[in-house]
């Protein structure tokens, strides 16, 4: 082996400035294959691994009623077939708007004390962080309160609930299984005694509200004991406040932004991966076509094709083991930034530990693949015969011809040169193509990000529909309401709706929203096949229910509530990330067949003109009709609460993946032209030495560089455009995502175009200035 | 005298743009160990395709050739490579030494392929070095930095390394000013008195002074042989001799 | 194109056509109606009963009332009655407003005639794939042709040629080196066996050159022993001394038939006689006549000293035949004048015998002509041609004039 060594070195040595591109690039992809992979890996399953650590049961039930004495007694008739389960009283809240942020959440709340929500068995709730200096009227918030909402701990926390406001300081935040994320639907906190017990005395008849986290006997099945234990519920009291859910329901709400946010990382590194790809075979077949004469001479002296390819293979072998332990390394420092993205919107305490998979697979993936394309690369020195590469490629038989004549073409001497330039490297210009064209790809990928996530997030994935505000009155009042709404000139696009859970057989239960009118929605893009519904027997249930059940589009799906049942017709297909994949859509006139809309509560999805009015008519609202108003949510508050903190780190991620770009462009544009002027070192000093300047040496050198790159750049924007999408939505898909509408600003496209060319033609030139270095002599006689 | 290389109706063709060019026609020709032969004739005679066929290294159009005891127009090309390892050094007009390699590891680039020890490779390597005047002092250098005369010196030493049974130079004082040339030459005349065989083309009569069998190449055949004693410096007969010879040639 | 390209790409024709007829076969076992679009049809109706211009058009159906007649009906196509409909495997579908039965609903089953579109887009993709199939076969035949029969047809007029014995033209090395080192042994050959066929006619060549120039070294002696037994038959006294002459005279005479026989049949291809010309001394020119003239019929004569361009040889052989001629059929005294005239030294050989006619004087350059006095004497008619030839090889010329009497050869000779 030390044969190879002493080549390898020499290779290394001989190709410093390639090496070290290259090694980048390598380092680049290890880290960004490791941070994909610590995402995939280690973040995302956090909220999972965090359940199982605190015990999390199979599912929790929560109910408020004021005719049912949840007594033991009850319970244990109620609960048959569970294992065992944990009850706990406390005050809930089931539509309440909190600060968040700058902005507002509304979700629903569950306020205990502290002694009995830290002290349970099963679903342990545990104090992640905590002052214990805080004394009076203080509260323990989930830990998204911090990741996510910026809140820290002695801050000032004010509560309104029902008009009473309350002054509270955090004194810690909460790590809780079911309560910890505004996607999930709930939010668990506790507060002191005292404030506990002023809210109880508010709360009015309902008083305490019932939450048991239980653990299901093995043959019991979900779906059936849920509805039995609903359909109990709803028996002895029609009135009564009844939420039940899964374990998984809530872990695929409460993670599913992260996937979105890894699976987009996912998408970047693996265009970075690919044009590392590129740039090692084109570095490699750089390498051979410039060592043409040492391989020749070494071949001579009897070394094997066998022996230069292992030497060859040694130094890349030896830069990708290097650069991806490095890589490795950086991404670990890189991690905790991008994690916190991630987490941000679990609320998990989390910290990056050492994850031995990714370590491997970023390690592997790179050092495979350099030994792959290597090998595919280099298949060509086996066919280097020593006597031709001495001859300097004069081989015995040879049949050469000239294809721009200087004699004949009509084209200017420097442009004629250039295309001669072009046409002797037609792999260079392939390679160059293409990988330009990834890197604009790579660009628009990185704008979508930016203009998806950072500039005008795009709340559609996430919630079912977009508005600028929502507003719910109570039975009594609600057609009053309605006719106020109307009334209102501020109010436009007003949409009628009410949520409720429907089952399906005795098995299943969906999350109903019926809409007046489901084709008004804002968020076409819910419905990702087939189309919302219209008609009284029409129906959308989302992808993954149908998937999981055999239900095909056009098929009839019997939905049943309260006795009443109905066969609908399913007429599209959506996707939701809340509530496990269980929701279905249909229109008033549809569910009047299983339901009384009359008794039904209703609110109204509304979008004003200018984001103040959406405040102001709430508030109207509120005066006119009090306590009335059973939910009043501004939209663009909550926007902003959840994404306040997460657009300042989806800044700073951005800033990482725009820097990465800057640099993988630079390192292949760098890469490429040093190439090419390399190749064409020996030309150069014929053209120098018979009299053309450097400059116009190095024009023609940019120049010939310049149609590949600008066609790339042309062509790809176009393709990018269009492509990017659904190449998104290809790597989305996997994750449940099945339709993505994000927008891509074209002025930022052509600016990407624009300055991509620019850039490419700057670096071309000054890449091409070492051409002015040399002296024609040096050149004729350089290998 | 034993036959090192015998060669049966050698043929060379080239071809460009289909032109047939037969370089080198049913040559059949022995070389002889312990000899240093020298091949001579004008240039685009064949000399050079002649030598490269000789070692294997260019695969003739037709014809054998029997290299002790190997047909090396058969065998693949990593077959030859290893053949070479033992039997060929080569010495080149260009010298092609590897320059990112130190003349140390030039060297010992080729010493490797024989012998797997390091530390033995390394020590053969430095005395070869030595034995054709590499002072200590430039082991450690690139070979940019060295001259053309040193830089040709280190190639024959890259050549010998691993006692080859026949070291082929193709003009290897081609490059150089006659001074440097001279010592090039002397040192290949110096290895060649300790029994190294040697071919060497030139298309000087300096160097080809240096050979004890002169061989003449006239449109890709051997058109004659000329015997001479072994080389003593200032023998004027024997340069006579040489003279005549390639006079009668049409040299 | 390479062999590779040819193959995927015929190979993807292939899978186009097999992923086109999988396709097929899908969508024709896809014979279900459109549950959504019906359904979203009908309610569309139902909401809008009465209102035909609200009726959905998207679909093919006709609505008829409970009593059967048509209230609508989207196009001529549609089944108009529940029993067609059920022969047509039409939806039938009741329209309901407010609880009562209002009519019923046809929507037309036009699987068949999408399943008619589909087989009729199937023909015309297999259709066009099989076309640019063909077309990849010719266009790979082609290129079979060009790597493969054009080498052999090469091959084979090579062939051909050096069988017939034509061997200036190289055999081309082909691209794809498909007949391997035979191509090159091939043209080898050619180029030995040229040279070896070069080297015989040189050795030909020299034998006939020698045997000529033998020839005429042969005249010169025997003319002198003619001249010299004529002589002593004069000054012999004796019969039988004479007798003896005369037997000399004739056998010199035979042997000078003989000599011309072997130098004509020597110079039999004369447009093969080497002439290589080169500068001589005029003084050369005086030599050759003084020893063409053996018979020394010439007077005195002057040549002006110059630098002339000739063969000595070959000027020998010419002023030998013009001589000889004149001996032959003039048998006069000669006149040999020369003087310099526009970059020629002009030489005028003149005799007094008969000449020829005018006609004759035309042809007597050409080969095997002679003379109509020539009857009876020995010769080819080839003298002047090569005479001729000579000189105009030798940049000069002959000019050849009646004269009265006698005829008169001018010899050009290119001055340098």
């Amino acid at each position: 082996m030390s044969k190879e060594r002493i080549l390898a070195k020499s290779h290394f040595r001989k190709n410093k400035g390639s090496s070290i591109g290259i090694f980048c690039l390598m380092l680049l992809a290890s880290m960004l294959l490791s941070l994909s992979m610590i995402l995939f890996t280690d973040t995302y399953p956090t909220a999972e691994k965090e359940a199982e650590r605190l015990n999390g049961g199979d599912g929790i039930l929560f109910f408020s009623s004021s005719k049912i004495q949840a007594d033991d007694a009850y319970l244990n008739k109620l609960l048959d077939g569970v294992k065992e389960y944990e009850v706990e009283k406390a005050l809930y809240y089931s539509v309440l708007s909190m600060p968040f942020g700058s902005g507002e959440m509304t979700n629903s709340l569950k306020v205990g004390r502290v002694e009995t929500t830290t002290s349970k068995k099963l679903a342990r709730t545990e104090i992640c962080e905590e002052d214990a200096s805080v004394e009076g009227d203080f509260i323990y918030l989930p830990y998204q309160f911090k990741t996510s909402g910026g809140y820290h701990v002695g801050d000032d926390y004010k509560l309104t609930i029902s008009g009473e406001t309350y002054d509270l300081r955090i004194k810690g935040f909460l790590n809780t299984v079911y309560g910890g994320c505004n996607n999930s639907g709930l939010y668990e906190s506790c507060v002191s005694p005292e404030v506990y017990d002023r809210m109880y005395a508010k709360i009015g008849d309902a008083g305490e509200s019932t939450f048991v986290v239980f653990n299901l006997k093995d043959d019991v099945k979900e779906g059936a004991f849920r509805i039995r234990v609903m359909n109990t519920l709803m028996a002895d009291d029609p009135l009564a406040d009844v939420a039940m859910n899964y374990l998984s329901a809530f872990l695929s709400s409460r993670t599913f932004m992260s996937l979105i946010i890894a699976g987009s990382f996912f998408a970047v590194t693996m265009l970075v991966v690919l044009v590392i790809i590129l740039m090692i075979v084109n570095s490699i077949s750089n390498y051979v076509k410039e060592n043409m004469k040492t391989i020749g001479a070494l071949k001579a002296i009897g070394y094997t094709s066998r022996n230069i390819k292992g030497s060859v293979l040694m130094m890349f072998l030896a830069l990708a083991v290097i650069a991806s332990v490095l890589g490795v390394a950086v991404s670990y420092l890189a991690a905790p930034m991008i994690a916190s993205v991630v987490i941000a919107q679990m609320g998990v305490p989390y910290s990056v530990s050492f994850s031995l998979i990714a370590t491997i697979v970023a390690i592997s993936t790179v050092v495979v693949l350099t030994i792959l394309v290597t090998l595919l690369a280099l298949r060509k020195i086996k066919r280097i015969e020593p006597i031709v590469a001495l001859r300097e490629g004069v081989e015995s038989h040879n049949f050469r011809s000239n294809h721009v004549r200087l004699d004949k073409t009509p084209l200017s001497l420097n442009a004629s040169l250039s295309i001669k330039t072009m046409l002797h490297n037609k792999r260079q210009n392939i390679i160059t193509f293409v990988v330009t064209g990834i890197m604009v790809f790579f660009c628009v990928i990185a704008l979508l990000m930016f203009e998806n996530f950072n500039l005008h997030p795009n709340l559609n994935i996430l919630m079912s529909e977009s508005a600028d505000g929502v507003v719910g009155f109570d039975v009594e009042t609600k057609e009053e309401g309605e006719k106020f709404c109307k009334s209102c000139p501020e109010v436009k696009n007003l949409r009628r709706y009410f949520e409720t859970t429907i089952y399906v057989g005795q098995e299943d239960s969906l999350y109903l929203m019926v809409y007046e009118d489901p084709t008004r929605m804002n968020n076409q893009d819910i419905c990702y096949k087939g189309k919302l519904p219209s008609h009284d027997n029409e129906v959308n249930i989302s992808g993954k229910f149908a998937k999981l059940n055999g239900y095909k589009l056009g098929d009839e799906i019997k939905l049943n509530v309260g006795g009443k049942e109905y066969a609908y017709i399913i007429c599209g297909l959506i996707q939701s990330c809340n509530n496990d994949g269980h929701q279905a859509i249909m229109s008033e006139s549809a569910a009047s067949h299983i339901l009384d809309l009359q008794i039904m509560p209703s609110a109204y999805v509304f979008d004003t003109e200018e984001d103040e009015q959406i405040e102001s008519f709430l508030t109207s609202c509120d005066e006119k009709f009090g306590d009335h108003v059973v939910t009043r949510i501004n939209m663009q508050k909550t926007i902003e609460a959840s994404l306040i903190t997460f657009k300042g780190i989806a800044t700073l991620m951005l800033v990482m993946v725009g820097l990465i770009s800057a640099l993988v462009i630079l390192l292949v544009l760098f890469l490429l032209i040093r190439s090419l002027v390399f190749s064409k070192r020996k030309d150069y000093g014929i053209y120098k030495a018979i009299g053309y300047t450097s400059k116009s040496l190095i024009l023609q050198t940019a120049g010939s560089f310049m149609p590949a790159i600008i066609l790339s750049v042309l062509v790809f924007s176009v393709v990018s455009y269009f492509m990017a999408n659904p190449y998104m939505q290809l790597i989305m898909i996997n994750f449940g995502l099945m339709k993505c509408t994000f927008i891509i600003p074209i002025p930022g496209l052509i600016i990407i175009a624009v300055s991509m060319i620019v850039l490419a033609f700057a670096f071309a030139v000054l890449q091409a200035r070492r051409v002015r270095k040399i002296e024609p002599y040096q050149m004729l006689i350089a290998e | 005298m034993n036959e090192i290389i015998k060669t049966q109706k050698l043929c060379k063709t080239f071809s460009n743009g289909g032109v047939q060019q037969h370089v080198l026609r049913n040559v059949d020709l022995s070389i002889y160990e312990g000899d240093f032969t020298v091949i001579m004739g004008a240039s685009g005679a064949g000399k050079s395709t002649l030598l490269y066929a000789l070692s294997g290294m260019d695969k003739p159009s037709l014809g054998d050739i029997d290299f002790a005891g190997k047909n090396i127009t058969k065998g693949t090309p990593d077959e030859l490579a290893v053949f070479r390892r033992k039997n060929c050094g080569f010495v080149f007009q260009q010298t092609y030494l590897v320059d990112s390699m130190s003349v140390l590891d030039n060297v010992l680039a080729a010493a490797l392929l024989v012998e797997k020890n390091k530390k033995k490779a390394a020590s053969k390597a430095k005395e070869v070095l030595k034995s054709v005047d590499i002072e200590e002092s430039l082991w450690n250098k690139f070979p940019t930095q060295i001259s053309g005369g040193e830089a040709q010196r280190v190639g024959i030493a890259r050549a010998l390394i691993n006692d080859p049974k026949l070291v082929f130079a193709d003009e290897p004082t081609g490059a150089l000013n006659s001074t440097t040339g001279k010592d090039v030459l002397d040192v290949l005349t110096k290895a060649n008195e300790k029994g190294q065989s040697i071919v060497m083309v030139t298309h000087d009569i300096t160097s080809a002074r240096r050979g004890n069998r002169i061989l003449y190449v006239k449109d890709g055949e051997i058109a004659g042989e000329c015997q001479l004693g072994k080389y003593v410096s200032g023998d004027k007969e024997r340069h006579l001799k040489l003279r005549d010879f390639l006079g009668g040639m049409g040299w | 194109m390479r062999k590779k390209t040819f193959i995927v790409l015929i190979l993807l024709t292939f899978i186009f056509e097999a992923v086109m007829t999988v396709n097929f076969l899908q969508k024709s076992a896809e014979n279900e109606q459109d549950t959504v679009a019906i359904n979203h049809c009908l309610k569309t109706v139902e909401e809008n009963f009465g209102q035909k211009e609200k009726y959905p058009t998207d679909m093919e159906y006709a609505l008829i009332s409970p009593s059967g007649e048509v209230l609508f009906q989207t196009s001529d196509k549609t089944e108009t009655s529940v029993n067609e409909a059920v022969r047509k495997n039409a939806a039938i579908l009741r329209v309901e407003k407010d609880g009562q039965v209002v009519g019923t609903m046809l929507f037309h089953n036009d699987i068949l005639e999408r399943i008619e579109t589909w087989r009729r887009s199937l023909v015309i993709t297999v259709l066009i794939s099989a076309i640019v199939q063909a077309i990849l076969l010719i266009l790979y035949h082609r290129s079979l042709q060009k790597t493969i029969l054009k080498p052999f047809s090469e091959l084979s007029s090579f062939a051909e040629r050096v069988a017939g014995g034509n061997l200036d033209l190289p055999l081309p090395m082909d691209r794809k080196h498909i007949f391997g080192s035979f191509t090159e042994a091939f043209d080898l050959m050619r180029e030995e066996i040229k040279k070896s066929r070069k080297a015989e006619k040189e050795a030909n060549d020299a034998k006939k050159e020698m045997v000529a120039k033998l020839s005429h070294d042969i005249k010169t002696p025997v003319a002198s022993i003619k001249s010299a037994s004529e002589f002593g038959y004069e000054l012999a006294k004796e019969e039988k001394v004479k007798e003896r002459f005369n037997l000399i005279n004739y056998k010199a005479d035979e042997l000078t038939v003989l000599v011309d026989n072997l130098f004509q049949s020597s110079v039999h291809d004369a447009t093969e006689i080497q002439v290589s010309p080169k500068e001589n001394d005029s003084e050369s020119v005086r030599e050759a006549i003084l020893h063409a003239d053996y018979l020394q019929k010439a007077g005195e004569f002057s040549i002006p000293s110059c630098q002339v361009f000739t063969d000595k040889l070959r000027l020998q052989q010419a002023f030998d035949n013009v001589f000889i001629n004149s001996y032959k059929y003039a048998d006069t005294e000669i006149s040999v004048k020369a003087w310099l005239e526009g970059g020629y030294l002009k030489v005028a050989v003149r005799d007094f015998g008969p000449g020829v006619t005018d006609e004759e004087v035309a042809v007597l350059k050409e080969k095997y002509k002679r003379g109509k006095n020539s009857e009876g004497k020995e010769g080819a008619g080839i003298g002047l041609y090569l005479t001729s030839y000579f000189l105009k090889e030798m940049d000069g010329e002959i000019l050849i004039t009646n004269e009265d009497p006698g005829l008169q050869v001018l010899f050009l000779i290119r001055t340098v």
